[in-house]
């Protein structure tokens, strides 16, 4: 579903954001992405909706490959994959509906879907009953809920979620990580990248490590080996 | 429709932006307003000088009336002539007096008329130079039965140069405050889109195509220039009314400048945002290869 192959991001010169990069990511797996601040968490994140380009190698992702995707096809890749940030980014000036509406208004799809599915997904984070307030009105972790309903709201085969409990209560960030799990288990993948290794030591999933750009721990090694395999 | 929605949106919610957007608009559409009226003004003018310009071919006194005949049909078969007009020795004379008003007594006391016959030769406006009036004449002067010619090729040469200078001057100026006024505008576009960035990136993010992320700047650019235009040039009309009365018939308004101007306003609301929300786009970034190995 998603494949990176022997990928290095260079910034600027001889400053490498990501080094070496061997990933294969399967439908409906959870991961976490960790390491320190600067390590690469987002970087990857960012090759994996094509907000940026290998200096070197190779990303596919929904059958999308980096070396050969055009300009016009990466709003199809996004409508493909849900995206959510520390930081919400939801629009200030519409309510939670709008901003959750807004991901399927720039498709140009009809009214009445829309309607349907915004309630629907909105019920799904449990924000039915906030669908009027604009985003300034309701907590952080409201504001993040309705940033997942969003990023839901198009069904995405996976959800990228970048540091979403970065600004968030505790109380907060259970709930959200309850919402990613029940996600997951409806069948979307789900890469989270965190720093905080107290809530990934506690969790049975896959975990990627990364130091200096580099993958320095994968659980599931295996993979690995298949990617090997893959290209004998 | 959505990306009409999102227009009218933009310019409640940014009410500020908008106002400043439609002001700068408007000022610099009101100075391309005046320009337009000087410009205007300036080719009434100069039609007007270069309507006098004819050449004027004194006969000799003892042609028979076939002679003129002849001389006017060759005069007439000459390139760039538009109109030969006959003067008689009367008419001359009549036209005379009628220049010396008062004192036509003085001609009571001539027993003869003398006034020769004349041509007034018209021209085409693109021969009306001073090459051309020198060829021209010269080839009426060569005719036989003709006396002298005139055209007041002086006064030709200065008007001529007059008018390269001013129409020179008058096109850079429009080519200045054109290209200024596209600039102070998207300059001040891109404030409010700026101001907006974070719903580009969005839109980016939830998969929106150029057309959804566009359209509403262009729409909301289109209206401010539309409702500019309109404003500046009813100010203009409002000036040509105060200035009509006072200045009589010199300053002339079409319906089509005012037009122009509305026009103008609008094309300069969408090249504004169309420019300033390109640069707002963002392409994915290829990280960067390093240069030499």
């Amino acid at each position: 579903m998603i494949q990176i192959y022997d990928t290095d991001v260079i910034f600027r010169k001889e400053w490498y954001g990501l080094k070496d990069i061997n990933l294969k990511i399967e439908k409906g797996e959870f991961i976490f992405v960790t390491g320190p601040s600067g390590c690469g968490k987002t970087t990857l994140l960012r090759l994996m909706y094509m907000d940026l380009f290998p200096t070197k190698g190779e990303v596919i992702v929904a059958g999308f490959h980096s070396s050969s995707i055009k300009r016009k096809e990466i709003p199809l890749l996004r409508r493909k994959i849900g995206v959510i940030f520390q930081d919400f980014k939801l629009l200030q000036d519409r309510d939670a509906f709008d901003n959750v509406a807004f991901a399927l208004q720039v498709t140009g799809a009809p009214k009445k879907q829309i309607k349907e599915r915004v309630l629907k997904t909105l019920a799904d984070v449990h924000l039915s009953h906030k669908r009027d307030s604009l985003p300034y009105h309701l907590s952080g972790g409201e504001q993040q809920r309705v940033s997942i309903a969003r990023a839901l709201v198009r069904e995405p085969f996976i959800l990228l979620a970048d540091e979403p409990t970065g600004n968030v209560d505790p109380e907060s960030t259970k709930e959200i990580l309850a919402l990613l799990k029940d996600i997951n288990a409806s069948g979307t993948a789900v890469i989270m990248a965190t720093h905080e290794l107290a809530l990934v030591k506690r969790s049975p999933y896959r975990k990627i490590a990364l130091k200096m750009g580099e993958v320095i721990e994968d659980t599931s090694d295996y993979l690995k080996e298949e990617i090997f395999l893959d290209k004998l | 429709m959505f990306i009409l929605k999102e227009a009218f949106r933009g310019l409640s919610k940014n009410k500020l932006m908008a106002v400043v957007t439609f002001g700068v608009m408007f000022f610099s559409l009101f100075i391309f307003g005046l320009f337009l009226i000087s410009t205007v003004n300036l080719f009434l003018l100069i039609h007007k000088a270069e309507e006098k310009v004819q050449i004027t071919a004194f006969l000799q006194d003892d042609l028979s009336q076939d002679e003129i005949e002849v001389l006017k049909r060759d005069i007439s078969s000459l390139m760039g002539v538009k109109e030969v007009i006959f003067v008689s020795k009367q008419e001359a004379l009549e036209k005379f007096r009628e220049e010396l008003g008062e004192d036509s007594e003085l001609l009571e006391a001539l027993e003869t008329n003398p006034l020769p016959a004349s041509f007034d030769i018209k021209l085409y406006e693109s021969f009306k130079d001073p090459d051309n009036l020198e060829n021209l004449s010269n080839k009426v002067d060569a005719m036989i039965g003709i006396e002298e010619i005139k055209y007041g090729e002086e006064w030709v040469k200065i008007l001529d140069r007059v008018i390269k200078i001013l129409v020179g001057v008058d096109l850079i100026l429009g080519i200045i405050i054109s290209l200024s006024s596209i600039f102070v505008v998207a300059n001040t576009i891109k404030l409010t889109v700026f101001a907006r960035r974070d719903q580009i990136e969005i839109m980016e993010l939830v998969g929106a195509n150029n057309k959804f992320i566009i359209g509403p700047f262009l729409v909301e650019g289109i209206i401010e220039g539309f409702l500019a235009g309109a404003v500046a040039s009813g100010l203009l009309f409002g000036i040509y009314i105060f200035f009509a009365a006072r200045l009589g018939d010199f300053i002339l308004l079409t319906r089509e400048l005012f037009i122009s101007v509305i026009i103008f306003g609008t094309i300069l609301g969408y090249i504004g945002s169309h420019i300033s929300v390109k640069r707002y786009l963002r392409a994915p970034i290829g990280a960067e290869i390093p240069k030499g190995k």
